[in-house]
């Protein structure tokens, strides 16, 4: 079996006395579809956190490619290939939806100060394959057309598409998806269905939390669900559905 | 040389004013970079320019250094001491940093009036005058030029990142902390070369003029221009440092006008002048529309 | 230096500190309500010393009304201040209301400097000189009278923000700005009695202040304003107990350090007190620790 690209050995993440993540254990697989899924608080948003090196977790071990990525910063977490968006959108909203995207290339290039100021044909080149490569990120969302805007003044839905543009120029091994689907009416999230889907199939993993359990189902290949910080359920969609303690925990509590 | 040619055509008093505003909108410019472009509160900015300025007028003076060097060193020795401030301080988050660049800015200026180097109180007198009209516009203009490349390449897109969003910054693998300490250092750079200007132009220094009312005032300049546009910088200095003069006839009452206009312009525009303004993008808007107008 | 010496120079502290914690309380106060520094903050304080000084130069007034004067004029100074240069930017971008604040502190300052002039105006003798012993350590009347005005006044205060509605609708802003405007907190209300709360109490040390040194002139909001600033940040911002305590640690610091010998650093004393506390425990003595939400 191929080793997990992700994976989360034991991890305890704590806030002072409460505590977020429980002794989660969690892999995610090259190539696949990845969910985590659970009730408002249970700790999902804080797992990416963790693995994108926001927050430190208080015991165990985070793993990607191989490597022990527990303790990096995250601009170290985003070099080594994982990219993410944002549960609560984080654009650069007083830049471009271009220049958002090309900063989401940034761990890809290496121009400097003394490439700003000493504009060679390296740095000339540098700039163009940025360009590129952010005007492509920007035609698999279907955003091309407002590359000139503020971030600022895009609608909800576009915002939250330029996000994982922004995500997907780095070109990352492992893509992060916190709630995409948020806010989103039924034909956007049909769109959205069929990005992650072209995503994937360009090679990247996903790994996804949501809150909509119609998206997830059709979506991944993997569910995990998460209560109160603590996992009580792994498994493909169909097995996760049909568990007694995921219904008992989620859909029971929560009007569907 | 060219400043006694000039003094046939123009009075003397304007070319002093305006080399005075050309070494104001190179401290300016400094500071845009540090707090408009990334985002970086600092309430102590002339406290590198007193660093440049005393350390090239010792050059000068005492190690008979040649005065573009000593404008070099000037400036290295402030941006050395920006990145000693900015290491520990940069961690903090916003206002906490203004704050700790506040104290340090004051810290300067105390060492200042006690150091026998620097003159203690009494300020340091009898520097060479070694700079003119042209000197200073030849800064300006190589200031500008330096700080508009840094703004528009990828170190630039990478500091407005980190202003508009840090943490979102650090998930694209910016390292804010660096990019933070770098912008720092290159801002306090700049001033530290506009102090040693300033130092050969005035030939006298007090440490009371490196204080936060001064460093307070270039604060104005780049928040009044516009938080985040470099020729809103160069707008608002020009307005703010000209207006004393054009003030003068109210001398006694203009700096009660001065700190009501400040009041007035954040009231109504409290983006600055040219926030906001993307004059590149306002300009091709303008070239569109005469285009598409028929000739009349 | 023997601990007779000490003692007094505590007291000493002590007293100079009090009067920097009137001041830093309004500094924290409109912090930690509006998370603005309100930069006029120090010329408020000045003109409440002018104003007590004209109460008693020309109305004959005892330190009581000159107090009390001072206080009044300051509210509506604070409370107008407010209206005009802040609240029209309280969605404005951060630096806004800091430069529009500093632009108010240059108008005030050269406003009173046009009316009185730069040179220090003495205080005439409306307490008396008197020193009175206790064991090795002396304390004059108006040191007493210090002590217990700002003692007094900081209880008030406490009992203001701690037992009444008002009170606890200026805690509730303080802690969630947008939950306590829909909770039905009329948060402008809360906010100008803010305002007038820490200029009351600036006012009065401002007349304290003129009393003690002897001296009022137009920029001695300058500095105490930034002093007492720096004891606001080390005590905690937004903590009024922290302005409290780091008030009254910042004149025992000061009072030592120049008994110590550093008297031409005695200004930096509390800017690398403010320093240290940022580099080491940035929230100060008794701020919490902020945690952060993604």
């Amino acid at each position: 079996m191929a080793p997990p690209l992700l994976e989360l050995q034991n991890v305890t993440i704590r806030f002072g006395g409460l505590v977020a993540v429980d002794r989660l254990d969690l892999r995610v697989k090259r190539g696949k579809i990845r969910a985590l899924i659970g009730p408002n608080g249970a700790g999902k948003s804080t797992v990416f956190n963790a693995v994108t090196g926001i927050y430190r977790p208080t015991g165990g071990k985070i793993f990607f490619n191989g490597e022990d990525i527990t303790h990096l910063k995250p601009y170290a977490v985003a070099r080594r290939g994982i990219a993410r968006t944002f549960q609560n959108i984080r654009l650069f909203k007083n830049l471009s939806v271009l220049d958002n995207v090309k900063v989401g290339r940034h761990c890809r290039a290496r121009s400097g100060i003394i490439g700003a100021l000493v504009r060679g044909p390296g740095v000339r080149t540098e700039e163009r394959r940025i360009n590129e490569a952010a005007l492509a990120a920007l035609a698999l969302v279907d955003l091309v057309h407002k590359k000139d805007e503020m971030a600022a003044n895009l609608a909800y839905g576009e915002q939250r598409r330029l996000e994982i543009a922004r995500a997907l120029a780095s070109e990352p091994l492992l893509l992060l998806l916190d709630e995409p689907a948020a806010g989103m009416n039924p034909a956007e999230k049909q769109d959205l269905q069929e990005v992650i889907r072209t995503i994937r199939a360009q090679g990247i993993t996903i790994f996804l939390v949501e809150h909509d359990m119609k998206f997830v189902m059709s979506l991944a290949d993997e569910v995990t669900v998460l209560d109160y910080g603590k996992k009580i359920c792994t498994g493909t969609p169909e097995q996760v559905q049909a568990d007694p303690r995921v219904i008992e925990a989620y859909l029971g509590r929560e009007a569907g | 040389m060219v400043e006694e040619t000039l003094k046939h055509f123009i009075n003397p008093y304007y070319i002093q004013v305006l080399t005075l505003l050309g070494i104001y909108i190179i401290a300016a410019a400094g500071l845009h970079l540090i707090t408009g472009v990334t985002g970086q509160l600092s309430f102590g900015h002339a406290a590198f320019l007193g660093i440049g300025a005393y350390t090239a007028a010792i050059c000068t003076m005492k190690l008979e250094i040649p005065f573009v060097l000593a404008l070099v060193a000037g400036g290295t020795t402030a941006a050395l001491a920006g990145i000693v401030v900015g290491f520990p301080s940069l961690r903090l988050a916003g206002d906490y940093l203004g704050i700790a660049t506040l104290g340090f800015g004051e810290i300067v200026r105390v060492v200042f009036t006690n150091l026998e180097i620097t003159g203690g109180a009494r300020g340091l007198a009898g520097i060479p005058r070694k700079t003119d009209i042209l000197v200073v516009y030849l800064a300006v203009i190589l200031t500008i030029w330096a700080v508009y490349r840094l703004q528009h390449s990828r170190y630039g897109r990478a500091l407005v990142a980190v202003r508009e969003d840090e943490i979102a910054a650090e998930c694209m693998g910016v390292n804010s902390l660096w990019y933070k300490v770098t912008a720092f250092a290159i801002g306090s750079f700049i001033a530290g070369v506009a102090g040693g200007l300033y130092g050969h132009f005035l030939q006298y220094l007090n440490p009371v003029d490196f204080g936060f009312a001064r460093s307070f005032e270039i604060l104005t300049f780049v928040v009044l221009g516009g938080l985040g546009s470099l020729p809103g910088v160069i707008l608002g200095t020009t307005v703010l440092a000209l207006a004393p003069e054009i003030l003068r006839f109210g001398a006694v009452y203009r700096m009660m006008l001065y700190g009501f206009l400040m009041v007035l312009v954040m009231i109504f525009r409290p983006q600055g002048l040219l926030g906001g303004v993307n004059l590149a993008r306002a300009w091709r808007v303008v070239r569109r529309g005469r285009r598409q107008a028929p000739a009349t | 230096m023997t601990w007779q010496m000490m003692l007094q120079q505590v007291i000493n502290g002590v007293t100079l500190g009090s009067t920097y914690a009137l001041i830093a309380l309004g500094y924290t106060m409109v912090y930690g309500i509006i998370q603005l520094i309100n930069f006029a903050h120090g010329e408020v304080y000045m003109i409440g010393a002018f104003v007590g000084l004209t109460a008693v130069l020309v109305f004959k007034a005892n330190i009581f009304v000159a107090l009390l004067a001072a206080m009044l004029v300051c509210i509506l100074l604070a409370v107008s201040i407010e209206r005009v240069a802040y609240r029209p930017l309280r969605r404005a971008p951060r630096l806004a209301p800091i430069i529009s604040a500093i632009g108010v502190s240059i108008f005030l300052q050269t406003l009173m400097l046009i009316i009185k002039g730069p040179q220090p105006v003495g205080f005439p003798p409306v307490v008396s000189n008197a020193l009175y012993y206790i064991g090795p350590v002396r304390i004059s009347l108006v040191q007493i009278i210090i002590l217990l005005t700002a003692s007094c006044l900081m209880l008030g205060l406490q009992l203001i923000v701690k037992r009444t509605r008002i009170g606890k609708a200026m805690r509730a802003t303080s802690e969630d700005y947008d939950t306590a405007s829909l909770m039905g907190i009329n948060v402008n209300r809360v906010i100008s009695f803010t305002f007038g709360l820490g200029a009351a109490l600036a006012g009065a040390g401002g007349v304290l202040v003129g009393i003690y040194f002897n001296a009022v002139f137009p920029l001695m909001g300058v500095m105490a304003g930034l002093k007492a600033f720096c004891a606001a940040v080390v005590g905690g911002i937004g903590s009024i107990p922290g302005a409290m305590l780091g008030g009254i640690f910042l004149g025992v610091a000061e009072v030592f350090g120049v008994a110590a010998g550093l008297d031409t650093y005695k200004d930096a004393i509390a800017f690398g007190l403010l320093i240290l506390v940022l580099l080491v425990r940035p929230t100060g003595l008794l701020g919490q620790p902020i945690q952060k939400k993604v």
